[in-house]
């Protein structure tokens, strides 16, 4: 697997820098044009899903129905979910692959540039069609982001074709763009960089990658079956026809487990960059984190009927998937402990991307603690579809994935645009956001634990406090996200001038490149010792 | 280790595969591993060994349900 | 009832709250032998984490604290020790055994739900339970009981604000009920955290789940699978008495549907059948065609002035006896009695401005219900 890149490749392109215009946009085919098309994209969902969780959040902030009604407030259940799912932390994760991963591996750009740029357009084709369904009669999907049937299919308004033409092309999407991220890894590695030298953050996207490819097609089958279900008399999930309606839930989660690890995974390589800069150490057992995050590839899909605890499994079932779940769970789960080994007897600095990996750290680990009761499949029966779920999703998914992304655009953004970020706002941002995020979500183990059931849009009035609080944590939450906004677009637009180095402590090809890095990364490939 | 790294015996590839599904491995079997050209042998080996887990935890419950039967 | 508490001073505003039984922070224990296996499998998994993240995050803020660059501390260069990682996935695996014993054994009990003394078969519907006594010939729905206007914040809350239901499901203390849970819809969970008993109603399947309250009592849960628009409105209410109590009321309730059917045989005047009707459609229909009558564009019809609810009285009576397969419309031939029927028909045929002054007979509804 030694291939060295194309020499043509380079030769064709290296002294030509961007077009001008919408034109180098519509047409780029440069990794990082297309990386920060993926990432503003992302932010714009991010910021469009937020919007509708705060919708949520000032429904839920008292009992009683104050702003929409219920047919609306499942909408925007739906949509939320769906849009920072797919709209937001993918799109994320896929945008600082193209950015970094042809300058971690000391590549000119990505293997299949033309894909790459179909695979971005895409994106926003599919998301205004699921957008404007909010406009059509009957109103958006209203059937909650796992789409159960016999609710998305019988039951759903007509919108729920549109939702699953936008589904089929963010599947198409994520696939073509997992087909370039192996590509690139294994076929443009610069001399010397053996797969034994790629950076965590790498071999994370690659795992990554062939995930996403396993499981697309099955969402996209899914899907397909209920596309049939409705409009070609088939009976797939309806019961009156002969067909299953739990079959549904067996087939998206055999998709939706593995997704829950294409969001994480990415994550893990991000932490495992960060921690090591700012610890000014090396990453404690390297080697146990490839093989670990290796073995999920497989193991992953082993568990998803720990999702169905409730739907009446026989007892084995049940036994099978309780056990497979938390043997499973451990290996991943002391991947943590790594991290803290390496910032121990570091010599630790806390710029804005270490806190938010600290607090990643912290945070992920409680929602890890949470996924940990709820594998307890008797225990499960009391958590199952209340707000304990949701506290658990959020913490694995918002100080999570997301603040993994945070950090990492904190983190390389000095290389991306040639200036350092204002580190006190950084630092304000993230004070805001860590204690926007706790007050939100903290709160709601304790109105689950109590009963609260998810998906509601009124609640009995023993839920009423601790729902106010996390409404106005969830204000504080959203409303410093306009401060990354900010930070992100003072940093493009000047600062201290950034290093080629950047941070004391970094390490990896990407920081031998110039600040900004040029517009071809590496044009002549690097020698990796 | 003496042993070609290009051959790397069947326990050997046993071995590091579950060393990964427990999530603990050295760096030197690591090098070792990742100078083998043939990363089927690994993904093969992965498969089957998902295999007998899957096996091993159905036994599993078969215990436990006789167990709790009586 | 409504009390005002100052809440969040650190942010400085007054928040005003209706406040009942407030800041429950954990699993309430429960009032079965299983919900109490279940709550202490709670209480032990979630002390583990405790413990564990006491260590993990000690050694992590120790690091924070004292290995910091400013105070001068230097990077020790260590970066594997296989032994201290293999400890450390270990005892976890060790503790997760620990674990799967209880909660193995737990789950066992839960699936045995054979040598029951009471079958209720209960079946969800778009927004409300059915509840079906095996053998017994009672069989009824209960459907959320607070008022519109307290939802609308148009009156103050009561103490049981969204759980409460018009008919609760009554159980015997001491004996062993089998639920036998499906759906005529959608995917529905009935849930009472008292009971520890969750389990989905889903169409074409029977699960089922049991339960030996304890004391009598009245428990609340709700549904906990989205099943659409009124999700949020469906609680599961469940009375239980002793069981002298209960044999009355079972026997009062026999009582009644006997009472029921007799005035099937009676005459009623259109203005009787108005009247009743409009109750009717308030608690069963209401919820998707509204009480205007305007329905929900794309969702759910207007029946005022609809071609159905103005034109011929046969096809209006077929629509609302057997529902309109694949659509919400359920078949209320099954869900109403034959009185309730034609008051809900001669209802909808004269209300809204529809009036075309139809009368529709508790006969006429026998007639074609068969
Ligand atoms: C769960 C929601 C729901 C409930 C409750 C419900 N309906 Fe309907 N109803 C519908 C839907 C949806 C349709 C449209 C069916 C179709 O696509 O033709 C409908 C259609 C009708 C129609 C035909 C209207 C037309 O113009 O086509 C009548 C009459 C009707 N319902 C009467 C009733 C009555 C009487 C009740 C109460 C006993 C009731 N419905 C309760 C959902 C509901
Ligand atoms: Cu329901």
């Amino acid at each position: 697997m030694e291939t060295t890149l194309g020499q043509n490749l380079g030769d064709t392109h290296h002294d030509h820098g961007p077009a001008s215009g919408i034109g180098r946009w519509l047409f780029t085919t440069n990794h990082k044009d297309i990386g920060t098309l993926y990432l503003w994209f992302s932010l714009l969902m991010f910021l469009t899903g937020g919007t509708m969780a705060l919708l949520i959040r000032a429904e839920l902030f008292q009992p009683g129905l104050q702003l929409v009604q219920p047919e609306f407030f499942n909408q925007m259940t739906t949509m939320h979910g769906l849009i920072m799912v797919f709209g937001a932390v993918m799109p994320a994760f896929v945008g600082l692959a193209n950015w970094l991963v042809p300058m971690m591996i000391g590549a000119p750009d990505m293997a299949l540039p033309r894909m790459n740029n179909w695979s971005f357009w895409i994106l926003p084709f599919a998301f205004a069609m699921m957008i404007s369904t909010l406009f059509m009669e009957g109103g958006a999907p209203n059937f909650g982001w796992t789409f159960y049937a016999p609710l998305s299919t019988t039951y759903a308004p007509p919108s729920v074709t549109f939702f699953i033409f936008a589904v089929h092309m963010m599947g198409i999407s994520s696939i073509m763009g997992a087909i370039n991220v192996i590509a690139t890894i294994l076929n443009l590695r610069a001399p010397g960089m053996t797969m034994m030298k790629l950076p965590l953050f790498v071999w994370s996207w690659l795992i990554t990658a062939f995930l996403l490819i396993a499981v697309m097609p099955v969402l996209a089958g899914v899907v397909t079956m209920m596309l049939m279900d409705i409009h070609f008399g088939t009976s797939f999930f309806n019961a009156a026809g002969g067909g299953d309606p739990v079959l549904f839930q067996h087939v998206f989660w055999f998709f939706g487990h593995p997704e829950v690890y294409i969001m994480i995974l990415p994550a893990f390589g991000i932490i495992s960059e960060i921690i090591p800069t700012f610890a000014r150490k090396r990453l404690f057992g390297y080697a146990s984190m490839v093989y670990a995050i290796a073995s999920i590839a497989i193991l992953s899909f082993l568990v998803w009927a720990h999702h169905m605890f409730t739907v009446g499994l026989p007892l084995a079932g049940e036994l099978f998937f309780m056990f497979a779940t938390m043997l499973i769970a451990v290996p991943t789960g002391v991947k943590v402990f790594n991290w803290v080994a390496t910032m121990f007897r570091g010599s630790l600095t806390f710029e804005t991307p270490m806190l938010f990996a600290l607090a990643f750290v912290v945070l992920f680990t409680i929602g890890g603690f949470s996924g940990l009761m709820l594998a307890i499949a008797p225990a499960d029966f009391q958590y199952h579809d209340t707000y304990f779920v949701v506290a658990h999703f959020h913490y694995v998914l918002v100080p999570g994935a997301i603040f993994s992304i945070m950090a990492a655009t904190y983190f390389w953004l000095p290389k991306w645009t040639g200036h350092m970020i204002n580190e006190r706002m950084g630092k304000i941002h993230f004070w805001l956001s860590f204690v926007g995020v706790n007050i939100t979500f903290f709160p709601m183990h304790f109105v689950g634990l109590a009963g609260m059931p998810r998906r509601i849009p009124d609640y009995a009035l023993q839920f009423a406090d601790f729902n106010s609080v996390a409404s106005v944590g969830a204000f504080i939450f959203g409303f410093s996200q306009l401060l990354f906004l900010y930070n992100v677009i003072a940093c493009i637009r000047g600062g201290a001038r950034a290093t080629d180095r950047v941070w004391e402590g970094a390490h990896g090809l990407e920081w031998t490149l110039p600040s900004p890095a040029p517009y071809h990364s590496f044009s002549q490939p690097p020698v990796v010792k | 280790m003496a042993e070609d790294p290009q051959k790397g015996g069947f326990l050997k590839t046993l071995q590091s595969v579950l060393a990964a599904m427990f999530g603990v491995q050295s760096e030197h079997r690591r090098l070792e591993d990742f100078s083998s050209h043939k990363p089927w042998r690994f993904i093969l080996m992965g498969l089957a060994v998902a295999v007998v887990f899957v096996v091993l935890v159905m036994l599993l419950v078969r215990w436990a349900l006789s167990l709790g039967a009586v | 009832m409504t009390k005002r508490i100052w809440l969040l001073p650190w942010i400085g505003f007054l928040v005003s709250l209706p406040a009942a039984a407030a800041w429950q922070v954990n699993l309430s224990p429960g009032h079965t032998a299983i919900a109490r296996d279940i709550h202490d499998l709670h209480m032990i998994i979630f002390w583990v984490c405790v413990a564990i993240g006491v260590v993990v995050f000690g050694v992590m803020f120790w690091s924070i604290l004292h290995h910091r660059k400013s105070k001068g501390a230097e990077a020790h260069h260590f970066h594997e020790n296989t032994v201290v990682e293999i400890l450390w996935t270990l005892i976890p695996f060790g503790i997760l055994i620990a674990m799967a014993v209880p909660a193995t054994a737990t789950l066992i009990r839960m699936y045995d739900s054979t040598e029951a003394d009471l079958d209720v078969q209960i079946t969800g519907y778009q927004w409300k339970w059915r509840y079906q006594y095996l053998g017994q010939d009672i069989d009824y729905f209960s459907v959320l009981s607070t008022p519109r206007e307290q939802i609308n914040n148009e009156e103050e809350k009561g103490e049981h604000y969204l759980l409460e239901v018009d008919n609760p499901l009554v159980l015997p203390a001491g004996k062993k009920v089998r639920f036998l849970l499906t759906s005529n819809d959608v995917i529905h969970s009935w849930w009472v955290p008292s009971f520890a008993v969750k389990k989905d109603a889903i169409p074409g399947f029977v699960n089922e789940a049991w339960v030996i309250p304890e004391e009598p009592g009245i428990y609340r849960g709700q549904c906990t699978e989205l099943c659409g628009k009124d999700h949020g409105f469906m609680p599961v209410v469940v009375e239980v008495k002793p069981q002298e109590e209960f044999d009355q009321w079972l026997a009062d309730a026999k009582a009644a549907a006997a009472e029921q059917a007799a005035s099937a045989e009676q005459e009623w005047t259109l203005e009787q059948l108005m009247q009743r009707g409009e109750q009717v459609y308030n608690t069963s229909c209401a919820a998707c065609h509204q009480a205007s009558g305007q329905g929900v564009p794309g969702a759910f019809p207007a029946l005022a002035g609809s071609p159905i609810t103005t034109g011929d009285i046969d096809a209006h009576i077929d629509i609302v006896l057997h529902g309109k397969a694949g659509t919400a419309m359920q078949a209320f031939g099954s869900q109403l009695n034959a009185v309730d029927l034609a008051a809900v028909i001669t209802f909808e045929r004269n209300a809204w401005g529809n009036d075309t002054g139809d009368s529709v007979s508790p006969q006429q509804i026998a007639e074609r219900n068969q």
